[in-house]
């Protein structure tokens, strides 16, 4: 039984996913104010790990991570809401196939408490 | 089973096992986060010994050629040696070569290794630490290449209130020996597959060293693609090299140079007014963006800007090399 993240390509698909993701999000003007860090290259880093998680592929990742890394950022759910809409859009782009993104976005749902800090 | 040495220590690794396993098995202190190829936290500069690519899948091209390989997708089947990134290199004893001015305020400083010594290898558009004689180190770009010429060339601004400028401008001589540590960065030309990618580079200031010693590497391996060089200042006397940069502009076909200045007072009949920005994101080759190769150097705030609206453009992230000049001693200000 393979995972979601080896049935969606593994790393290459991540590789495929980052830029897309990222220009979308940067393109949002709800929510690209929260990546305006200066250094792009840990930004895509980041980017990374989390399309990892998403695809449901090994990471080191912890609800207790999640939270904190969002604590103090005052997030809504129409901020998660843009986000998980620009990963189900970066998959659609990529023609991945409608059941694997909907186990991806079960995935991202899963760490809805934890970015919200509810 | 092969074995890793690092620094003065070696490992014995087990069947299978990954470099990072090894390093963490035996406690030695490496970051490293999703274990999976992906966010590479762990990267190792391999020194000695082959990897398999896929230690080295996903890395900017940059990375790859320097021999910067994933430890947590890399099971050697024989032994290698790594560093770790940031690991200190035995300084280079310098002496210093030439010192000329470039324009009022930017120095090009010629510094010649020792004879007798081992020299680490280095890359035009890398960055090096200058150590002066009172101890003071700045970083500076590399504005060509070592191989070549036998000596660094770098270029230098003078700042007001710069410990090592102020030493620079006032009291270094030639002859001079100073201490080099180095190199670092990943804004420099490579081209293994000799494609004939677009490539723009644009910088303001001492910013054209990094993008000088690029575009010499690009030409004088042939590159085959459209270079185009866009240099940006507050006025005509920010800017310097433009009779040379011109010459080459009219030697070679597929190279374009451009001044840019948001005032030309004095008026100089080689420099146009425009805006940087707007001007290098016009330069990119729009029908080729996926192939389009961009470094930008110089002040963090044009670099960073003008980086963000570039991947907005449609490049990829893995194509655009930066080197923000911030004015603090453990980065490249020059």
């Amino acid at each position: 039984m393979s995972s979601v993240f080896e049935k969606i390509g593994g790393a290459a698909a991540v590789d495929a996913a980052v830029d897309i993701f990222y220009r979308r999000v940067l393109g949002d003007p709800l929510i690209s104010h929260f990546f305006d860090s200066v250094d792009m290259d840990r930004q895509i880093g980041k980017q990374k790990a989390f399309l990892t998680m998403a695809f449901g592929g090994p990471n080191e990742y912890t609800g207790a991570d999640m939270r904190t890394a969002h604590k103090h950022m005052n997030l809504t759910e129409e901020h998660f809401g843009a986000v998980a809409g620009h990963l189900q859009g970066t998959l659609e782009e990529l023609s991945v196939p409608e059941d694997l993104i909907g186990e991806v976005m079960a995935i991202a749902a899963s760490t809805h408490d934890d970015v919200l800090n509810l | 089973m092969p074995y890793i040495s690092l620094d003065d220590k070696q490992f014995i690794l087990s069947e299978g096992e990954t470099v990072l396993d090894c390093l963490i098995r035996h406690d030695q202190e490496i970051s490293y986060a999703c274990r999976s190829g992906v966010c590479q936290s762990c990267l190792v500069k391999v020194e000695q010994g082959e990897v398999d690519d896929r230690a080295s899948a996903g890395l900017k091209d940059t990375l790859r050629a320097d021999g910067y390989a994933l430890a947590c997708q890399c099971a050697p089947s024989e032994d290698l040696r790594i560093q770790l990134p940031g690991a200190d290199v035995a300084a280079v004893e310098v002496s210093i070569y030439g010192i000329d001015r470039l324009s009022e305020n930017v120095m090009c400083l010629r510094l010649s290794p020792v004879v007798g010594q081992e020299v680490f290898a280095s890359r035009p558009g890398q960055y090096l630490n200058v150590i002066n004689p009172a101890g003071v180190a700045r970083s500076y770009s590399i504005a060509n290449d070592l191989e070549t010429d036998g000596y660094w060339e770098l270029h230098i601004a003078n700042t007001s209130h710069g410990e090592f400028t102020q030493w620079l401008f006032s009291q270094a001589e030639p002859g001079m020996v100073l201490h080099v540590r180095g190199p670092a960065g990943d804004c420099f030309y490579v081209n293994e597959q000799q494609e004939s990618f677009p490539i723009l580079l644009a910088g303001t200031g001492t910013g054209l060293a990094p993008l000088y010693g690029i575009l010499h590497t690009a030409l004088r391996a042939g590159h085959k693609g459209d270079i185009t060089l866009l240099h940006g200042g507050l006025n005509p006397q920010r800017l310097y090299l433009l009779d040379e940069l011109k010459r080459l502009d009219e030697q070679f076909e597929n190279f374009r140079y451009r001044a840019l200045v948001l005032n030309n007072e004095p008026k100089d009949d080689r420099v146009e007014c425009g805006d940087l920005t707007l001007e290098a994101i016009e330069s990119l080759a729009h029908d080729a963006l996926g192939e389009q190769r961009v470094y930008l150097c110089g002040a963090p705030d044009f670099v960073h800007g003008l980086r963000r609206s570039i991947f907005m453009k449609g490049v990829k992230s893995a194509n655009i090399f930066c080197d923000a000049f911030v004015t603090k001693p453990s980065n490249a200000v020059a």
